[in-house]
């Protein structure tokens, strides 16, 4: 109905002739009135089924035919998986497995807690604590993923008068000079009307606190870091703004700089995410065919590698670890008119801003804080699945966990401080959607309680999961073979199979205290920028990995405990058995975990991206000649330069500033050429590879080379659609574990071989 | 001479009157009775001796009433042939104390023995008999122990245990009442002796609450009841005192007796000190006066408030206390409100109980001692779905160095269910073994889990010195069993389950929806209805308080018991009933049986056979097709307990206990309450006579009853036909997948109308 009276509101709105309008409205009012009925007594139909479901889920059947149930629910879940048409069977899918799901728990709660013992009793409420919030999340999940939006750009009216001004920020704080450059040229290079255009830098490096400060090391920093971005912005055209003191960190930036601007719509951007040059186009459209859309978020596609994908060496073969979000949960969430801003990489409606007071900063996540708000007031909001900017991700695993335990704690700030349970005006369905979001970063208690259940057990003895080996097979086995399959349905495109485990596992242990910091004084978290650009000289142990030896250690002993009963307690053998296999697979993911922990070097400031495009370089060898253009193919460009192969060989002095590297582009109506030197040769199977570096005679040939780096949105789709590929749940499960145990072990190998030679070194 | 004839007959006219209690206290006469050694025996066998060295206890009560003088134990045993002729030895020990040895003799295996036991060797309470036997096959060290000719039988049947013993005077106090009571020696015979001829409802609840006394603490020893008015009895003077203190016909006192009424109703019976002190709810308990070994208990009051008080605190002494002839009850605080009060052993579906919270204690078996059994009482009404679990959660210990086929054997009600290897060579202790037992392999009502240790050396053979003293196990008391959740349905009438639980006249303790109607005034009516409701006490261990016992129109109960002779005047309320006694009386008769071949729709038969585990046909449902008959004679010397649906109330049952005007009721009920005859009761119409003889019939409907829930009725349902279930739930999902997408769509149609996909996903 409320859809429906807006669609009257517009026709209202628009029609030429009222009388005959009179007669449409009363038909239109029929018609909605007859669809709400009908919406209704579907509405009222299913709740009766849910309730028979539910009343059938919670009744005991013996065990041969609750073992067909799994069986043949099984059975149906790995056929659907085979259908390539979603919609009904993607329905039919999530509805099988949430009854076995809910099977389960109906189970668990009537028949496998009881008291045995004090201390049992304590473990068995502990692991069922964790699994609840497991099988909430999983029901959350399923909500927001049950039918994920992939929409399309909408299109830009041909009129350019009508296309709104736009704002683009680029909030920085102490991010390294030279990235934040690369942002503010391709924010510049943005294909957009110029006059409806303006670029801002909003420095909080650079505020009078800061180049006033006390400590003079600080203040020297500070000086110098605005003067250089001063004299960058005003070669590049942009904006530069500061304030006076550093307020409300990010959000207090951004609201400083809502005085000086005056566009319709903001983009926001973090210092290190370039803008492609079709972001605003892409974008807008949405803004002008819907004037309540107050944002469209675009997805955080980055460049570089996360800690683990370095360290496992796991980038670009498999997605990225934020492909999951930006690449189905944010669809999900975007059906539920509930995907929300993420910081950066988004355009917001300037007027939408205004009615709640900016951007909101009470926690430290004020992108989603912001969302929830004005989703709350009745605005609706977009997502685009274009990667339309290129990021940089942590280095380190100690930036990693710096940016985690932020959204952690900003979330949770959220869920305390802005529940959406609480918030008035939301649906129930946004309702659902933030919750979903908010509690996901409860994990590390229940990843945390997951990895020590089995060494209770082990060690102990505590009976904290009361099952019989035929109940184990029933119901929990068919449950856990649905969770994966579940999982590997929804995401398999963005997520393979124990990744989200190994990550979480690796964030477990140190989120826990953040988390709990925020439980215990929502107020207390601050704002701390993630550190990007670092390079690492050579390859070391983290400084994190410390409390992941005494987990492996009390992981592995209970393990070894768990061989020890298994041969000396012969009835209990089938128990046993279980939970060694669950505390090896925990095992495992530790291993995983600590793999990720052995920090690979990294010396390259500037990410390589992948491509391959054919061009030309085009050389001279005496200033007189003739430029020489040899054909090659380019396999990896950066801000620095570029890897190409040919078959040709380069002539044997080429002259310096006369070497240019010339792509064809706009379908190869028109050539680009980007100065650049030649700073190696290899010749490998008969093939010729040049590196090469860029050279920039000026602002203009910067531009084009960051416009040839970071401007092309195609070329990060076709990145993105290359690791897409899912390569089954069996294949991807044995990869994760061969992948675990490798890198654990090297791990384990390095931190042996170092702490012997530490105690050589002492000795001698 | 005249006056030495007067004077000799006048001597003889006092010596016949003066009290005979006192002569006979003075003359101490022994009385001897004889029991089989199979009478002190839980199982009905021979007693067998195995192997080098077998041995087997019995042990036999001494009750406190009575002084043992002596004991003679005759023993026919059969023993091997083949044992070695001078190392045969039975060996009789009481109480620890050898009290006779017999050579085993290979040649005459046959062996009468006797053996007569002084005095000094026995003892009031429970007396331990043990049988060991020394038995070889050679002369030689060299011989397997456990060879299987080495054996001695001794007869259960034909061995007896006689014991001679002279009655100690009752000890007047009310403490005593537990040991007088139970004098352990054979049945026990009471008499409730009333002052007005009068009958009254009053009067039946009393007497019920007595009997409940006495039948709680003679527990498994029979009873037998009767019900008399008093005979008002003048003593004679003897030196200017009256030489009796109650004024009752001593001809009336065989047995112990209990006289109940208000003070005004008995005290021309007792004795003015008596009176004096019933100043409220009164129990006193006296010698009688011509029978010092018997007692007579005053159960009294002002009115018939306090009387009634009197008998529930009779009933409710259980232990000894108070310690005096008489006492008044000022009170008793029932503090029954709680619904979590329940029986003694009585489980509550869905908990969890350490053995120790039903009565086992920390048990330790050897080669001679091997059993230990846990009791418990499941409710009546107790349904189980198929795959309900009883978890068994033992701490269990054992010895090392035992042979690896040694085990523990568990058996439900007799019959194996699980077994416990104990294989580990250098022992274990099994802190939380755990078997699971079908809960539909559980039984209503009581229920026993034995524990059968059979521990077997590990050295065998010959020229092998055996110690067994390695052969030891023990189950902790701190063991667990774990009760699933169950629903709570009965067929009825099924006098099967009565026998076993007393429902439905009895639920946890309460008869609140029974009433006990006498069909007549007879003291023999009377008495079997007490009987009867004693019978229902021993169900629950505890007294029943909320008893209703009416000689008028029946009250607003659900179940009705009619107890008595039925006559010309009562035969409207057997309308409904399988049989009815009258002018002229209809019986049931055995005739064919209604055979109905089972119906099993295509689905329901392609489930059981191809996916069912237990993929047996299903059998023809048979049902009796009696024949009634009418005919001019009744049941004769038979009684008739019968069962059948309540015509006046749902879900109501009426009992009916008759016999013929002219037969004992009480009779034919203390026949039918002995065990041999009380297991045997089922169907709804069982018929009996005093020689133990029955038969029993099924006759007329049934129907179900107890919880109402559709949750209970569903999972009774798909219990029978799980295939519907997964039918169903498939449908269900189905339907639910359809509507979730509809809607979905329509969400979609409603907020993104305007939204073009990459994909289109609808």
């Amino acid at each position: 109905m409320r859809y429906g009276r807006y669609y009257l509101h517009t026709l209202c709105g628009k029609h030429p002739n009222p009388d005959r309008f009179t007669c449409h409205i009363i038909r239109h009012t029929n018609f909605c009135q007859e669809q709400a009925i009908k919406t209704n007594s579907l509405t009222l139909l299913l709740c009766f089924i849910s309730g028979c479901l539910v009343f059938l889920s919670g009744l005991r059947v013996d065990f041969t035919s609750q073992g067909y149930l799994s069986i043949l629910l099984l059975t149906l879940l790995m056929l659907i998986r085979q259908l390539k048409s979603q919609s009904f069977w993607r329905v039919l899918f999530i509805t099988l497995s949430s009854f076995v799901v809910l099977r389960y728990f109906f189970w668990r709660i009537n028949y496998s807690l009881s008291y045995q013992d004090f201390f049992s009793f304590i473990g068995a409420v502990t692991l069922f604590s964790a699994e609840l919030y497991g099988g909430l999340m999983f029901f959350f999940s399923i909500f927001v993923n049950i039918r994920p939006i992939n929409r399309k750009s909408v299109q830009l009216p041909k009129n350019k008068a009508i296309w709104p001004t736009v704002d683009v920020v680029i909030p920085s704080y102490d991010e390294p000079v030279e990235l934040v450059k690369i942002t503010l040229a391709a924010a510049i290079n943005i294909d957009y009307p110029a006059d409806k255009v303006n670029v801002f830098l909003l420095d909080d490096g650079g505020t009078e606190q800061k180049t006033t400060s006390s400590d003079e090391r600080v203040r020297t920093a500070a000086q110098l870091r605005s003067r250089q971005f001063k004299t960058i912005c005003s070669e590049l055209g942009v904006n530069y703004l500061t304030r006076a003191r550093n307020v409300n960190a990010k959000a207090g930036n951004l609201n400083a700089a809502l005085e000086h601007l005056t566009g319709e719509l903001i983009l926001v951007l973090d210092a290190d995410h370039a803008p492609t040059v079709d972001i605003l186009k892409k974008t807008i459209g949405s803004f002008i065919q819907d004037e309540k859309v107050f944002l469209v978020q675009t997805p955080h596609f980055f460049i570089n590698p996360d800690p683990l994908e370095k360290n496992l060496k796991l980038f670009q073969r498999m997605p990225s670890e934020n492909s999951m979000f930006y690449g189905a949960i944010q669809l999900g969430l975007d059906f539920w008119q509930s995907s929300f801003f993420c910081g950066s990489a988004a355009v917001l409606r300037r007027k939408a801003l205004d009615e709640v007071g900016g951007f909101n900063g009470v926690s430290i996540t004020e992108d989603s804080e912001t969302a929830l708000k004005l989703h709350s007031k009745g605005w609706r909001s977009h997502y685009l699945m274009y990667p339309l900017i290129s990021g940089l991700q942590p280095e380190t695993f100690a930036s990693f966990m710096i940016q985690r335990t932020r959204w952690a704690q900003g979330m949770v700030q959220n869920f305390i401080l802005h529940n959406p349970l609480l918030l008035p005006n939301l649906r129930i369905w946004q309702r659902i959607c933030y919750l979903s979001n908010m509690m996901f970063w409860f994990f590390p208690f229940a990843r945390f309680i997951f990895l020590v259940s089995p060494g209770l057990y082990l060690f102990f003895g505590l009976k904290i999961y009361n099952a019989n080996v035929v109940e184990f097979f029933s119901y929990t086995l068919p449950y856990l073979a649905v969770l994966l399959l579940t999982n590997h349905y929804l995401f398999s495109q963005v997520r393979w199979i124990f990744v989200s485990e190994i990550y979480e596992t690796m964030q477990s242990l140190f989120s826990i205290r953040a988390v709990l910091a925020v439980l215990k004084n929502p107020h207390h978290p601050k704002f701390t920028v993630t550190p990007k650009m670092e390079m690492l000289e050579q390859d070391f142990i983290s400084p994190l990995a410390k409390p992941f030896y005494w987990t492996i250690l009390i992981t592995f002993l209970a393990a070894s405990f768990g061989v020890g009963r298994f041969i000396l307690y012969p009835d209990e053998r089938a128990l046993i058995g279980i939970t060694l296999f669950w505390a090896l697979f925990n095992l495992l993911l530790l291993l995983a975990a600590l793999g990720a922990l052995y920090e690979q070097k990294q010396r390259r400031v500037n990410p390589r991206i992948p491509v391959y495009i054919d061009g030309n370089l085009s050389v001279k060898s005496t200033p007189e000649a003739d430029e020489l253009k040899i054909p090659v193919t380019i396999r990896d460009i950066s801000m620095g330069g570029g890897s190409l192969v040919s078959g040709c060989p380069l002539p044997q002095h080429a002259v310096s500033g006369q070497t240019f590297l010339e792509v064809p582009t706009e379908g190869g109506f028109r050539t680009s050429r980007y100065r650049a030197v030649i700073a190696n040769t290899l010749k490998k199977d008969g093939q010729y590879v040049y590196g090469i570096e860029f050279k920039y005679a000026n602002t203009e040939e910067y531009l084009d080379v960051v416009r040839f780096v970071h401007g092309d949105s195609s070329r990060w789709i076709k990145i993105q659609q290359d690791v897409t590929s899912d390569p089954g749940l069996i294949k991807s499960m044995a990869f994760m574990i061969g992948i675990g145990i490798y890198h654990g072990t090297s791990h384990i190998k390095m931190a042996l071989s170092s702490t012997l030679k530490k105690i050589i070194t002492i000795y001698a | 001479m005249p006056k030495i004839i007067h004077l000799a007959f006048c001597f003889l006219c006092v010596f016949a009157l003066v009290p005979p209690a006192l002569s006979k206290e003075e003359a101490k006469p022994v009385l001897n009775k004889i029991w089989p050694l199979n009478h002190f025996m839980i199982n009905n066998e021979p007693i067998m001796l195995k192997n080098v060295s077998g041995s087997y206890a019995v042990s036999f009560p001494i009750s406190d009433r009575v002084e043992p003088e002596s004991a003679e134990l005759t023993l026919l045993l059969n023993n091997s042939n083949l044992l070695h002729e001078r190392r045969g030895q039975l060996v009789v020990l009481l109480n620890g104390y050898v009290v006779g040895q017999i050579k085993l003799d290979p040649v005459n295996t046959e062996t009468q023995a006797k053996f007569t036991i002084a005095k000094e060797y026995l003892k009031n309470g429970y007396n331990q008999l043990t049988f060991k036997a020394a038995q070889h096959y050679t002369d030689s060290q060299c011989e397997d122990w456990s060879s299987p000719e080495l054996w001695t039988r001794i007869d259960s049947v034909k061995s007896t245990l006689a014991l001679s013993y002279s009655f100690k005077p009752v000890e007047e106090s009310l403490a005593r009442l537990n040991s007088l009571i139970n004098d352990r020696l054979d049945e026990y015979d009471v008499s409730v002796i009333r002052a007005d001829e009068e009958l009254s409802d009053d009067y039946l609840y009393w007497g019920a609450m007595l009997a409940q006394g006495v039948k709680l603490r003679l527990k498994y020893v029979p009873l037998t009841l009767n019900e008399q008015i008093a005979k008002p009895y003048q003593w004679p003077e003897l030196e200017g005192k009256k030489a009796g203190r109650f004024n009752i016909d001593p001809a009336q006192l065989k047995n112990d007796a209990i006289l109940i009424g208000s003070k005004d109703q008995i005290n021309k019976l007792i004795p003015d000190e008596i009176t004096q002190a019933i100043k409220g709810p009164y129990l006193g308990i006296f010698r009688q006066d011509n029978n010092p070994h018997r007692f007579v208990l005053i159960v009294s009051g002002t009115d018939s408030q306090q009387v009634k008080m009197a008998a529930q605190a009779f009933a409710l002494l259980n232990m000894p206390l108070p310690d005096d002839v008489q006492t008044v009850v000022k009170d008793i605080n029932f503090n029954l409100t709680d619904a979590a009060v329940f029986n003694h052993q009585a489980i509550v579906p869905g908990s969890a109980y350490q053995f120790s919270q039903l009565g086992f204690v920390n048990k330790s078996f050897d080669a001679n001692d091997t059993d230990a059994k846990l009791e418990f009482r499941l409710p009546a009404d107790m349904y189980s779905t198929e795959e309900a679990i009883v978890s068994v959660n033992l701490d269990l210990a054992y010895g090392a160095a035992m042979r690896k086929d040694s085990v523990i054997n568990i058996s439900l009600n007799g019959l194996f269910n699980h077994a416990v290897q104990l294989k580990e060579q250098s022992g274990a202790h099994y802190g939380n073994y755990r078997i699971d037992i079908p809960l539909r392999s559980f039984q209503t009502g009581m229920n026993y889990l034995t524990f059968k240790a059979v521990l077997t050396p590990s050295e065998t053979g010959k020229c092998t010195f055996i110690q067994t003293g390695n052969l030891i196990a023990s189950i902790y008391q701190d063991s667990t069993i774990t009760f699933p959740e169950t629903g709570h349905v009965a067929s009825l009438p099924d006098l099967k389950l009565f026998e076993r639980t007393g429902f439905p006249l009895i639920k946890n303790g309460s008869a609140e929806q029974t009433v006990f109607k006498l069909l007549d005034r007879s003291s023999d009516s009377v008495a079997s209805s007490w009987h009867f409701i004693a019978k229902l006490a021993s169900f629950t261990d505890t007294p029943v308080f909320d008893i209703h016992i009416t000689l008028g129109d029946t009250m607003e109960q659900q179940n009705r018991v009619l107890i008595g002779k039925p006559t010309k005047e009562t035969l409207g309320v057997f309308d409904a009933a399988p049989v009815r006694l009258g002018q002229l009386n209809q019986f049931p008769y055995r005739y064919k049986e209604k055979q109905q071949a089972p119906e099993e729709p295509l689905w329901e038969w392609m489930y059981r056979v191809l996916l069912s585990e237990n993929a047996k046909p299903l059998v023809t449902k048979i049902e009796p097709e009696n024949v009634s008959m009418a005919h001019t004679t009744g049941l004769g010397r038979n009684f008739l307990f019968m069962s059948y649906p309540s015509p006046n109330a749902d879900n109501g049952v009426v009992f009916a206990l008759l016999s013929e005007p002219e037969h004992s009721l009480s009779d034919g009920l203390t026949e039918l309450l002995s065990p041999g005859l009380w297991n045997q009761m089922q169907g709804n119409v069982f018929i009996w006579d005093k020689q133990g003889n029955f038969d029993w019939l099924k006759e007329g409907n049934t129907f179900v009853t107890g919880e109402s829930s559709p949750r209970l009725a569903m999972s009774m349902h798909f219990s029978k036909h799980p295939w519907q279930w997964l039918a169903l739930v498939l449908v269900m999902l189905l339907l639910a997948a359809r509507l979730i997408h509809q809607l979905l769509s329509k969400y979609k149609k409603t907020t993104h109308r305007q939204v073009q996909e990459d994909e289109d996903t609808d």
